[in-house]
């Protein structure tokens, strides 16, 4: 491991004592560990999930496919009887998520990040029922209206167009007031806190996990643990930041404060030098990233047919491709890594697609902070311009599925993607968040493919040196291998979940295993791989590889270029391809 | 001694600094912030529908998301509801993976030569 270079290189011949020495190892190990321990605590209960999911179809199963004509107000309780299918909810999934918890959410006093008494979670739970009554009570009306509606389309057999027509709408409506009351009854079940001590807890716990395996590789146990506090601490505040209620409305999320406070640290009063064993980059991104390859299931990309994996599947390689050309060819940027990095942030998914690339291709962290930096910029940008534009010019009955499209295929970061869409409506949120969903999942193919490309093509000519399969195998990035097999294995187990019951899937491993096991500590080691960027990386060092603002050139003509092409592939596979299979959505 | 002064200083203005970058993430999280969220009227409306659906709006992965759960549900039961035989995996479904391939195999021959 080089990292006082800022880049992690693995050299020299193949020993297996590399599976125990070295950090690209371990990041599988741990990785593994965690989600196998996920295995353990929830799958044991699948039956209670298989007995919820029967429970809905015996209930609503018959009514809700009464006609295929509208989706029936009995189709949607369906629909909402089966999700409550959430492994998670178990009691140890539930003291998991609870102990591994970030700072809360807070608006004016900081204290309540950490802590909050009873009488004020009380008068707060007050407040917010007093609103969900009202939200209850415009619930309650739209699904009386919904049902009249319903009715009398049933009267008609499900045949008349119209009646359909305003049946859908007023159950479309029902819809919405529903998720605001959903969202609103949320909000009055507000518990006392106090989140100091399970902070505290969890700094031990991952100190011991990274902590054992760094000193099987060299570095002392006790000035890991020491430095460990520091990082850790730094980690917290990046939270805390980010949980404000301002920030999280601008979409300012960990990634940006941890980097951010970082920098601070290093460039004013500097980073202390007992903290630095503890400034592991990339054993934290490694590992979030071989936990990151579970969520990543094949499975999904079907989700909304072969529209959707033509907008996501195929622009997304072209703009990247084309972009990458374009930096190598056109403005001649010094450093392929940092090319290649925001290639995959802007035409991938942004900072988690970056923090794959550049593990992928060994970028500089100056390189990585640069990318995101330049990502989060643009997405708050894009979170508030795009919904405009498409509210402003696109046809009315266009906005939801193109504009939601156009959106998830553009906007780099998942969480603004959601914003964007729910500002144009319900049917645009979920069309823009499952587009950035399936281009998600292209994240293995890309990072895989940066990994091959940079062991195999730009290293050789680096070193001058032919390469032949073993000595690709010495270079190449081994934790992606991890990362490739945790999505293998985790899409096998989905798919097999699902064609067992339908559902059962995304109750076991997408809101079992995965949000209730491994997303549990993957944004945690994200966080603490940005804090160490932030704490290593030196502001004029920076600047040099913005010189001339080349990577600024490279971003807009990528994100460009992606905007054209995604409304275009957009409009093309659900209006003019498919516009039968688009009337459904 | 001049130069434990001059140690001092420095270390005197590096503290400086931090507090003043402090204070500009005050400025904006409980000024700027508030007042842009509060005059423009389509961030108002943003903030609002973030916080009315409890959006995680700083979210990086799908999973962070609560509407891409959702999505995923309702588009699938749609187009299962629909029991339309162009959706599922269909040849032009798997001709749309294998171009992300070809296409990048392509770049892998012409263009990242």
């Amino acid at each position: 491991m080089a990292e006082g270079s800022g880049i992690v290189v693995d050299q020299g011949k193949w020993e297996w004592s590399e599976m125990w020495k070295k950090e690209d190892w371990w990041a599988i190990w741990i990785g593994f560990f965690l989600l196998i321990a996920a295995m353990f605590v929830y799958f044991p209960h699948s039956g209670e999930m298989k007995e919820i999911i029967n429970k809905a179809e015996a209930k609503y199963g018959q009514a809700a496919n009464r006609t295929s004509a509208i989706k029936t107000i009995a189709w949607h309780q369906l629909s909402d009887a089966k999700k409550k299918a959430e492994a998670k909810n178990i009691s140890v999934g539930k003291w998991l998520k609870s102990f591994t918890g970030k700072t809360h959410g807070w608006k004016d006093n900081p204290l309540d990040a950490f802590f909050m008494s009873k009488e004020k979670a009380d008068a707060k739970a007050d407040k917010a029922k007093a609103k969900y009554v009202k939200k209850k009570a415009s619930e309650e009306l739209a699904f009386a209206t919904a049902l009249a509606a319903e009715k009398i389309a049933e009267a008609a057999g499900f045949k008349d167009v119209a009646l359909n027509s305003s049946a859908s709408t007023a159950i479309d409506k029902w819809r919405d007031a529903k998720l605001a009351a959903g969202a609103a009854k949320k909000k009055t079940s507000v518990k006392p806190y106090n989140q100091i001590g399970k902070l505290i807890g969890l700094g031990v716990f991952f100190c011991i996990l990274f902590g054992i395996p760094l000193s099987i590789m060299g570095v002392p146990f006790k000035k890991f643990a020491l430095g460990f506090v520091f990082v850790y601490a730094v980690t917290v505040l990046a939270w805390f930041f980010s949980n404000q209620a301002t920030m999280k409305h601008y979409g300012i999320g960990y990634a940006f404060w941890a980097i951010f406070i970082g920098m601070l640290i290093s460039n004013t009063v500097g980073t202390p030098k007992w903290a630095m064993p503890a400034v592991q980059t990339e054993y934290y991104i490694k590992t979030g990233l071989v936990l990151l390859g579970a969520k990543i299931l094949f499975e999904k990309i079907i989700t909304i047919g072969t529209a959707g994996i033509f907008v996501a599947w195929v622009v997304t390689p072209t703009v990247w491709l084309i972009t990458y050309w374009f930096g190598q060819k056109i403005i001649n940027m010094p450093s392929k890594r940092l090319n290649a990095v925001i290639c995959s942030d802007m035409s991938v998914c942004g900072v988690s697609a970056a923090i794959a690339a550049a593990s992928a291709c060994r970028a500089k962290k100056e390189e990585l902070t640069l990318a995101v930096g330049l990502s989060l910029v643009f997405t708050a940008i894009m979170m508030v311009v795009m919904p405009i534009v498409i509210k402003g010019t696109f046809p009315v009955d266009k906005q939801m599925i193109l504009g939601g499209a156009w959106m998830g295929g553009t906007i780099d970061a998942s969480g603004a993607v959601a914003a964007a869409g729910a500002f144009l409506g319900e049917k645009a949120l979920y069309v823009a968040a499952t587009i950035k969903m399936i281009q998600n999942v292209l994240i293995g193919v890309i990072a895989f493919f940066v990994a091959l490309y940079f062991t195999t093509k730009v290293e050789t000519e680096e070193t001058g040196a032919k390469v032949g399969l073993m000595e690709i195998w010495f270079r190449f990035p081994k934790f992606v291998l991890g990362f490739m097999a945790a999505s293998i294995v985790f899409s096998m187990i989905y798919t097999g979940f699902n064609s067992e019951l339908d559902g059962l899937g995304r109750a076991m491993i997408d809101k079992g295993t995965i949000s209730g096991g491994s997303d549990l500590f993957r944004g945690w080691f994200f966080s603490m791989s940005f804090v160490s960027i932030g704490l290593a990386t030196n502001f004029r060092e920076l600047k040099e590889h913005f010189k001339g603002g080349k990577p600024l050139i490279l971003y807009v003509f990528g994100q460009s270029l992606n905007l054209v092409l995604t409304l275009l592939m957009a409009y093309i596979m659900f209006y003019v391809v498919f516009p039968e299979l688009t009337a459904t959505i | 001694m001049v130069s434990a002064a001059v140690i001092n200083d420095s270390r005197a203005k590096a503290w400086g600094k931090l507090v003043f970058y402090c204070f500009l993430i005050w400025v904006f999280g409980w000024i700027v912030g508030p007042y842009i969220e509060n005059n423009i009227s389509t961030y108002k409306q943003i903030v609002q529908i973030v916080e009315e659906r409890d959006i995680d709006s700083a979210a990086y992965m799908y999973m962070d998301s609560v509407g891409s759960y959702d999505g995923e549900y309702y588009l699938t039961d749609s187009f299962k509801h629909s029991k339309r035989d162009d959706y599922g995996m269909t040849k032009a479904f798997f001709a749309g993976i294998l171009s992300c391939f070809l296409i990048l195999g392509f770049g892998w021959r012409f263009i990242m030569k």
